[in-house]
């Protein structure tokens, strides 16, 4: 999933013909500036983060003159909200507020469908809402051919106390574009929080788009980073190289994040970071649960599964030994339908690219564990060119548990540490 | 294909080159056998006695080739070391330029 920043959600709201208020994207004092002269005072400043709870932790400030404005930024800009570097913000100006209503669009799992919200009491409380007064909230499941009409979100929107008739059609529309937006884009979720009721009409204040990260690659238009989810951070350039490889080829899945870019959590912790790569996300978990404990972590997750080509793994192993600082690699596979031959082979294509003076051989821990489909053809893979034969390589087949492949990966580290010495 | 090197692409984006001349003289086609295995679109040429595709280009780029590296890998250990196989990573090369230390395949330890 890629959720947007607040400023290219509502360019996109803005090109569906739903009203936002003017406003420009800054990166320092003196483009807030000119941003503040061309919007007028007072200004909102609003920090451009992931986070659902910058409001309340003093990303979003109002301004009334330029002293007020230069204060503001200056703070802002640099700092960390919400443990989120800021180094965008955007100005806006700042609307006379009447009522604040709340608008999205979802998917209900349980219906299958894609469903409208709508609560006649929108803003940062709409949580507290949602669980005090679950009435207040109104939901309409959209049959996905059928498509949305006015008429449907005008149901929705009657629900409302104290909003007049064109009030009601005028925040109907912006729900059924607030749908088109959800359609044509692969979203995930489409929220409008609040949509301001003002003298100047509806205005959508803050808005939420997040892409369903499988569709990311068809929504060229966009031209966003596309990479797999990793929290409210932004990609890093090795995950952004990672969804390249899925973007290409529809042939299977290498899911790819790096959980602790620059190591620092396993240095801060004391833990043994690890490179890491299994067939099966839930694998991937009950094998980090085995090696945790044991004192090591992985700096990235990867789930190579759904019988992705050789070439898949090939791409995804060299990108997970090009993380500086791993001590090891571990390899695992779920018991699937997987055609493991082929995985095996992506890995040996990779790893005698990366080690052609030892073929192949790695230089640190390895424990390359097969289970499934053609498992003993991935491991006489392994051993016709000379892979399992590596001083610090353990292969393992479909005997062999998580908890098993943990404690070979263990026993080869400490007698890996205690050849090398200091690993720094 | 020309000359003595055949060509193809992939759809991951990357190409296969074969060099078939080395592969008159290779008896056991290793790259041809495990093709046929995986339903590829390498095929024996019988007159010429050299791997050819039994699909155009376009097919092949579209997803008749699987990508299972099989070709190369064998053609190293039985063959005659003629399969290349280049799968290029995107901006892989920057990402290399940006780090501080080296990766560990080019550590000494």
């Amino acid at each position: 999933m890629a959720r947007l920043l607040e400023h290219q959600a509502k360019a996109i709201l803005r090109r569906f013909g739903i009203p936002t208020p003017d406003g420009y994207i800054v990166r320092s004092v003196h483009e807030a500036k000119d941003a503040a002269a061309q919007v007028g005072y007072p200004a909102m400043v609003k920090a451009q983060i992931r986070s659902g709870k910058r409001g309340k932790s003093g990303g979003v400030r109002a301004v009334n003159d330029e002293a007020e404005l230069v204060s503001v930024v200056s703070d802002m800009m640099g700092d960390e909200i919400c443990r989120l570097p800021v180094d965008t913000l955007l100005v806006e100006q700042r609307l006379e507020i009447q009522r604040e209503i709340y608008l999205g669009v979802t998917a209900d799992p349980s219906a299958r469908s894609p469903v409208m919200i709508f609560c006649g009491r929108g803003g940062v409380g709409i949580e507290e809402t949602a669980l005090a007064d679950p009435e207040a909230i109104h939901r309409l499941t959209v049959d996905i051919l059928r498509g949305a009409y006015p008429y449907d979100a005008l149901n929705l929107v009657h629900a409302a106390d104290g909003l007049t008739s064109s009030q009601k059609l005028g925040i109907a529309r912006i729900l059924c574009r607030l749908y088109d937006v959800y359609r044509t884009h692969d979203c995930k979720l489409v929220e409008i929080n609040p949509l301001a009721l003002t003298p100047k009409g509806l205005i959508a204040l803050d808005a939420r788009v997040d892409i369903d990260g499988d569709a990311l690659e068809r929504q060229t238009d966009l031209n966003l980073d596309v990479a797999e989810e990793a929290g409210s951070r932004c990609p890093t350039l090795l995950e952004e190289i990672a969804a390249t490889i899925d973007a290409r080829d529809h042939r299977g899945t290498v899911h790819f994040v790096q959980i602790d870019p620059d190591l620092s959590y396993a240095r801060e912790h004391d833990l043994i970071p690890f490179g890491f790569d299994c067939v099966g996300a839930g694998a991937s978990l009950t094998t980090m649960d085995e090696l945790v404990p044991l004192g090591f972590y992985p700096v990235n997750f990867c789930d190579s599964s759904g019988n992705p080509v050789g070439s898949k793994l090939y791409r995804v192993t060299k990108l997970i030994f090009s993380q500086p600082g791993i001590q090891g690699y571990v390899f695992v596979s779920c018991v699937s339908s997987q055609q493991l031959d082929n995985t095996a082979r992506g890995i040996i294509k990779a790893l005698k690219e990366l080690y052609p003076e030892t073929k192949g051989q790695p230089n640190i821990p390895t424990v390359l564990c097969f289970r499934g489909a053609w498992d003993e053809d991935a491991l006489s893979l392994l051993a016709e060119h000379g892979i399992s034969e590596g001083r610090w390589v353990r292969v393992m087949g479909r005997d062999a548990t998580e908890r098993d492949a943990a404690a070979a990966f263990y026993s080869l580290h400490q007698e890996w540490r205690s050849e090398k010495g200091s690993t720094g | 294909m020309t000359g003595q090197m055949m060509t193809f692409e992939v759809c991951s984006g990357g190409r296969i080159t074969i060099d078939l001349g080395h592969c008159a003289a290779c008896e056991s086609k290793p790259c041809v056998a495990v093709c046929a295995v995986q339903g590829g679109p390498l095929v024996l040429d019988e007159i010429r006695g050299v791997p050819t595709l039994r699909w155009s280009l376009d097919e092949v780029k579209r997803g008749g080739c699987v990508e299972c590296l099989g070709c190369q890998l064998e053609c190293e250990l039985h063959g005659r070391q003629a399969v290349t196989t280049t799968l290029p990573l995107e901006r892989f090369g920057e990402y290399m330029d940006t780090l501080t230390e080296p990766a560990v395949y080019g550590r000494e330890w």
